[in-house]
C-alpha cells in the first residue's frame, strides 16, 4: 500500500465516521455548576446549584445533582425543579433517566409520586430508596473538576473548562473529552509504541473517536499524532493515524480487526514511512483449544512473506507440565532474489520453508529456601527449499523468593541458542572476515572471525521488588553473555534499571523508570527514561 | 374382698403393662417422608422439613429394623425417629418403598430446623449497593513464556481503554497482582495487556477474548482471577528482526545504521557480487 493509499484509507475512515456519528453524537444533556467527575465510577456530582438541560427540552435545577453515566440516571436533590414547556414539578428530590420516561418525585411532606417526562400529575408510588441514592464521595479522588459538561450517552463527556486536581492545585485545560464508550476497539491503535503517549480527544461518538496524541518517541523525540478510530462493539474496529515527529519523518499507520463468529478473526494493518510501506493481513481460526493462523506480509520494493501455522492445544505432562506443538509452512519472496550474496540470486526470488516448534513448560513449583520456580523450553527447526535449515533452542527459568511481606526477589535465566546451517556452503554465507569488525567506538572485534552462523544469547537477571502500600519500587540488574557480542555490538553486558510507581496525588499515579548500560560501545552509561501518568 | 382387690391390682397392672409400649412409643417422635438430602448434619425431606441429625444416628432397614446397606440419599423413603430431649434424629429407617406420612407436621414442628443455616446468596435475594469502598485484588496468571522484565497492565473501558491503565506487580514466575479500591456497584470491562494493544491477552483457543466484565460486590474484599493463555504478539523462536544491534545474517546482512560495519566477505563468490541496489537504507525493507 502506498502512502497515498494510506491517506485515502484515513480519509475514508473520517468520512465513514462522520455519517453515523452525526446522529449518534448528538448530546443528550448539558450540566452546569460546580462539577466533580470520578473516572472509576463514571459519577458526575454537581454542587452549588446544578442546572441540567436535556435534549428533549426538559430543564431542571436543584441544589445538587448526581449523574451516573453508566446508567444515565439523574438525581436532583434539594429544592429540585423540573420543567418542560409549561409543565413543571417540584420536590425535595427528583430522579429520572436521561433516555427514559419515568420521573420519581420525593416530597418530605407528601411522600413519593411518579409521573412521566411529560410532567403530568403525579400518582402515589412506593418509596424506592435506590432511585434517590446520592453517593457520598471524597473529592480528593476526583479526576476532573469543571463548570460545564456536555454528555453523549454511552460515548463521552466533554468538560469545558477542565481542571485535573492535585493536592497542590489543578492543571487546567480549556476543554477535555473523556471517552467511556464500552467497545474494546477503542483501545486499538495504529501508532507505534512510544515512551510517552497522552491522547487528547477532539471529537467522538459511541462508535468513533478522533484524538490528538502528544508523544515522546525513542529516536525522533517529541511528536504529534492524529488518530481516527471507528469501532463496532468488541467485534470490529478500524484505526488510521498520522504520526509526525517534530524532528524526523512522519509515519502513517492503519489497522483493522474483525471477529467472525466465535472461532475466526481477521486482521489487517499497514504502516508507511519515506522508506516504504509494510502491509499485513492475518486470519486466525480456533478448533476447540487448537488453532490455526494465516499471515501475509508485503513490503514495498517487491518483498513479501506468507506463513500458515497450526498448533495443538496445551497437552498435559506428568507433574502438571504441558507441551504444545506448532507447525509452520510458508515462503519469503524478494524481487531480484533473497540471497543477495549469491551470483544467481535471481534464482532464489521465492524461498519456501516449513518448520516445527515444540514448547514445554512447567507450572510454578516449590523449591528449597522457600522459593518457587517455573521453567519453559522451546525448540524449533525450520527447513528451507534449498540446502538450508535453522535450529533454535530457548530455555528460561524463573525463581521467586519472598524476602518479606512486601519485598520479593526474582531471579531469571534466559538462554537461546541458534544455528543457521547451509550444508556445504556455510563459508559462502558466513565468510570469515578479511578485516576485523569495527565496533561503534572504533575498537576492532577480532573474535567475530569465529562467527559462522551459530549464536548464543544468555541473560541472567535479578530483580528486587518492594511494594509498600500503593507504591512499587523495582531494581533490576541484568548480565548478558552472548556470541557474537562485543563493546557496542549486540546487547550490553551489564544493565541496571530502576523503576518507581507511586501516587503523588490521590487521583494521579506516576510510573517512572531509568536504565543504565555500563561501558558499552564507548559510552560510559546510557540513560533511558520511561514515564507515564495513570489515573 | 381381698381377692377382688388383688384382681383389680393385677388388671390395672396388666393395663399398665399393655399400655407401656404406647407410653414408650410416646418418648420418641417419628416423621416419615421422602428424602431430599442429607448433608451438613441435617436430614431434609421433600416436604420441606429439615431435622438435625444426632452425632451418630442409627441407619436401619424400615421393615426389619436391622442394619441396612442402604445409605441415605435423595428419593429414598425414610422414617426419622427423633429424641425429644435433644430434638435430634437418632435413627433413620430407610426403604426404597413408597411410605405414607404417619405424622402430621404440627406434631413435629417443634423439632424441625426452621432457620437457614447459611445466608442466602446476595445474587439471589438482591442487595442494595451502598457504594462502600471495597479492596479488589486482580490476580493474572500469564503464559510461562512471559519474560521476567515484562510489565503487565489492566486496560479498562472507564480509562478510555488506556493499555497501561493499571500496572500490576509480579508475584511469582507466572502470576501478577494489582490491588485497587472501588466503590461497591462499580462496573466496568477490562482486558489484560503488556502495555500496548499490539500485545494483548489471548484465550485458550488462540482468539482474542471479549473484555472481562467486572462488578464490585457489596463485600469487604474481592478477588478477580484471570488467566492469560498467550499474548497476541508471542511468537517464540521467531528469527531476529532487522534492527540495530541485530546479528548479521544472509537475509539481513547489514543490521547496523550507517552501514559499513559488516565486513566484506573474504572470498568473492563465483560470478562476483551482485550490483548493490542504490538508495537502500539499512535496516529497513528495500524500496
Amino acid at each position: 500500500m502506498t502512502r497515498w493509499g494510506l491517506t485515502r484509507a484515513a480519509l475514508a475512515c473520517l468520512a465513514f465516521t462522520a455519517a453515523p456519528g452525526a446522529a449518534d453524537a448528538r448530546p443528550t444533556a448539558t450540566v452546569d455548576g460546580s462539577i466533580v467527575f470520578f473516572s472509576d465510577t463514571l459519577a458526575l456530582i454537581v454542587r452549588d446549584g446544578a442546572t441540567v438541560k436535556l435534549a428533549d427540552g426538559t430543564r431542571a435545577h436543584a441544589d445538587a445533582a448526581y449523574l451516573d453515566l453508566r446508567t444515565d440516571r439523574l438525581v436532583l436533590a434539594g429544592r429540585a425543579h423540573v420543567a418542560r414547556g409549561a409543565a413543571a414539578i417540584d420536590g425535595d428530590a427528583i430522579a429520572l433517566e436521561l433516555d427514559g420516561t419515568r420521573v420519581d418525585v420525593l416530597d418530605a411532606a407528601s411522600g413519593v409520586g411518579r409521573t412521566t417526562r411529560a410532567l403530568g400529575p403525579t400518582t402515589a408510588a412506593d418509596f424506592d430508596a435506590e432511585r434517590f441514592v446520592f453517593p457520598d464521595v471524597d473529592d480528593r479522588y476526583a479526576f476532573i473538576k469543571s463548570k460545564h459538561a456536555t454528555i453523549t450517552p454511552h460515548a463521552d463527556v466533554r468538560f469545558s473548562p477542565a481542571a485535573f486536581p492535585t493536592s497542590v492545585g489543578g492543571v487546567p485545560v480549556p476543554s477535555y473529552l473523556h471517552t467511556f464508550a464500552t467497545g474494546a476497539g477503542f483501545g486499538s491503535t495504529s501508532l507505534a509504541g512510544a515512551t510517552f503517549d497522552q491522547p487528547y480527544g477532539l471529537w467522538g461518538s459511541p462508535t468513533s473517536l478522533t484524538a490528538l496524541h502528544a508523544r515522546w518517541e525513542d529516536g525522533p523525540g517529541a511528536a504529534l499524532a492524529l488518530q481516527q478510530q471507528i469501532v463496532s462493539g468488541d467485534d470490529a474496529y478500524v484505526a488510521a493515524s498520522i504520526d509526525a515527529p517534530l524532528h524526523g519523518y512522519s509515519v502513517h499507520g492503519f489497522t483493522a480487526y474483525r471477529r467472525i463468529g466465535s472461532r475466526f478473526t481477521a486482521i489487517a494493518d499497514a504502516s508507511g514511512t519515506i522508506y516504504g510501506t509494510v502491509a499485513h493481513a492475518g486470519f486466525t481460526a480456533a478448533f476447540g483449544a487448537a488453532g490455526g493462523r494465516l499471515d501475509y506480509t508485503r513490503v514495498s520494493g517487491g518483498g513479501s512473506s506468507f506463513n500458515a501455522s497450526l498448533r495443538t492445544p496445551d497437552r498435559p505432562l506428568p507433574g502438571g507440565a504441558t507441551w504444545r506443538l506448532r507447525g509452520d509452512f510458508g515462503f519469503d519472496a524478494q524481487r531480484g532474489g533473497l540471497l543477495g550474496l549469491l551470483p544467481d540470486a535471481h534464482n532464489y526470488a521465492t524461498v519456501w520453508r516449513h518448520g516445527l516448534d515444540l514448547s514445554v513448560s512447567t507450572p510454578v513449583v516449590r523449591v528449597p529456601l522457600g522459593a518457587t520456580m517455573a521453567t519453559s523450553l522451546d525448540t524449533s527447526r525450520t527447513w528451507f527449499s534449498f540446502p538450508h535449515h535453522r535450529d533454535a533452542l530457548g530455555a528460561s527459568v524463573n525463581v521467586t523468593r519472598p524476602l518479606a511481606r512486601n519485598l520479593k526477589l526474582f531471579l531469571n535465566y534466559q538462554g537461546s541458542w541458534g544455528a543457521d546451517v547451509y550444508p556445504n556452503t556455510q563459508g559462502l554465507f558466513y565468510p570469515t572476515p578479511t578485516t576485523p569488525l569495527i565496533t561503534p567506538d572504533g575498537t576492532p572485534y577480532f573474535g567475530y572471525a569465529a562467527f559462522s552462523g551459530a549464536t548464543t544469547f544468555r541473560a541472567q537477571s535479578g530483580e528486587l521488588q518492594f511494594t509498600p502500600n500503593g507504591t512499587s519500587l523495582r531494581l533490576t540488574v541484568t548480565h548478558t553473555a552472548d556470541f557474537p557480542q562485543f563493546n557496542g555490538f549486540g546487547r550490553p553486558q551489564w544493565e541496571v534499571r530502576g523503576g518507581a510507581r507511586f501516587r503523588p496525588f490521590p487521583n494521579i499515579g506516576i510510573d517512572v523508570s531509568r536504565a543504565y548500560d555500563f561501558a558499552w560501545g564507548g559510552t560510559r552509561w546510557q540513560p533511558r527514561w520511561s514515564f507515564a501518568i495513570t489515573p | 374382698m381381698t381377692i377382688r382387690f388383688v384382681s383389680s391390682l393385677l388388671a390395672a397392672a396388666a393395663v399398665i403393662v399393655l399400655a407401656l409400649p404406647s407410653f414408650a412409643q410416646g418418648t420418641v417422635v417419628r416423621f416419615t417422608g421422602q428424602l431430599l438430602d442429607v448433608r451438613n448434619g441435617f436430614v431434609y425431606f421433600t416436604t420441606g422439613d429439615a431435622f438435625k441429625l444426632a452425632a451418630a444416628p442409627r441407619i436401619a432397614d424400615y421393615d426389619t429394623g436391622q442394619p441396612t446397606a442402604l445409605q441415605p440419599r435423595p428419593k429414598l423413603f425414610a422414617r426419622a425417629i427423633l429424641d425429644p430431649a435433644t430434638k435430634e434424629v437418632v435413627e433413620l429407617d430407610l426403604t426404597t418403598r413408597r411410605l405414607p406420612p404417619d405424622v402430621a407436621y404440627a406434631s413435629v414442628t417443634q423439632y424441625s430446623a426452621t432457620q437457614a443455616v447459611t445466608v442466602r446468596a446476595p445474587e439471589i435475594v438482591g442487595q442494595s449497593i451502598t457504594g462502600r469502598e471495597v479492596a479488589v485484588e486482580f490476580v493474572v496468571t500469564v503464559p510461562p513464556t512471559t519474560r521476567l522484565a515484562t510489565d503487565v497492565y489492566i486496560s479498562t473501558d472507564y480509562s478510555g481503554w488506556n493499555p497501561r491503565a493499571i500496572k500490576m506487580d509480579r508475584i511469582d514466575g507466572q502470576r501478577y497482582r494489582a490491588v485497587r479500591r472501588f466503590a461497591s456497584g462499580t462496573k466496568f470491562a477490562f482486558v489484560i495487556t503488556r502495555g500496548s494493544w499490539n500485545s494483548v491477552e489471548l484465550g485458550q483457543n488462540g482468539i482474542r477474548p471479549s473484555p472481562h466484565p467486572y462488578f464490585t460486590k457489596e463485600v469487604d474484599a474481592q478477588s478477580v482471577p484471570v488467566t492469560v493463555y498467550a499474548w497476541s504478539d508471542d511468537r517464540p523462536n521467531e528469527p531476529q528482526a532487522a534492527q540495530p544491534g541485530a546479528i548479521p545474517t544472509p537475509f539481513n546482512p547489514n543490521p547496523f545504521p550507517g552501514g559499513g560495519l559488516y565486513p566484506k566477505p573474504r572470498a568473492t563468490p563465483p560470478g562476483g557480487f551482485p550490483t548493490p541496489r542504490p538508495g537502500q537504507p539499512p535496516n529497513l525493507p528495500p524500496r
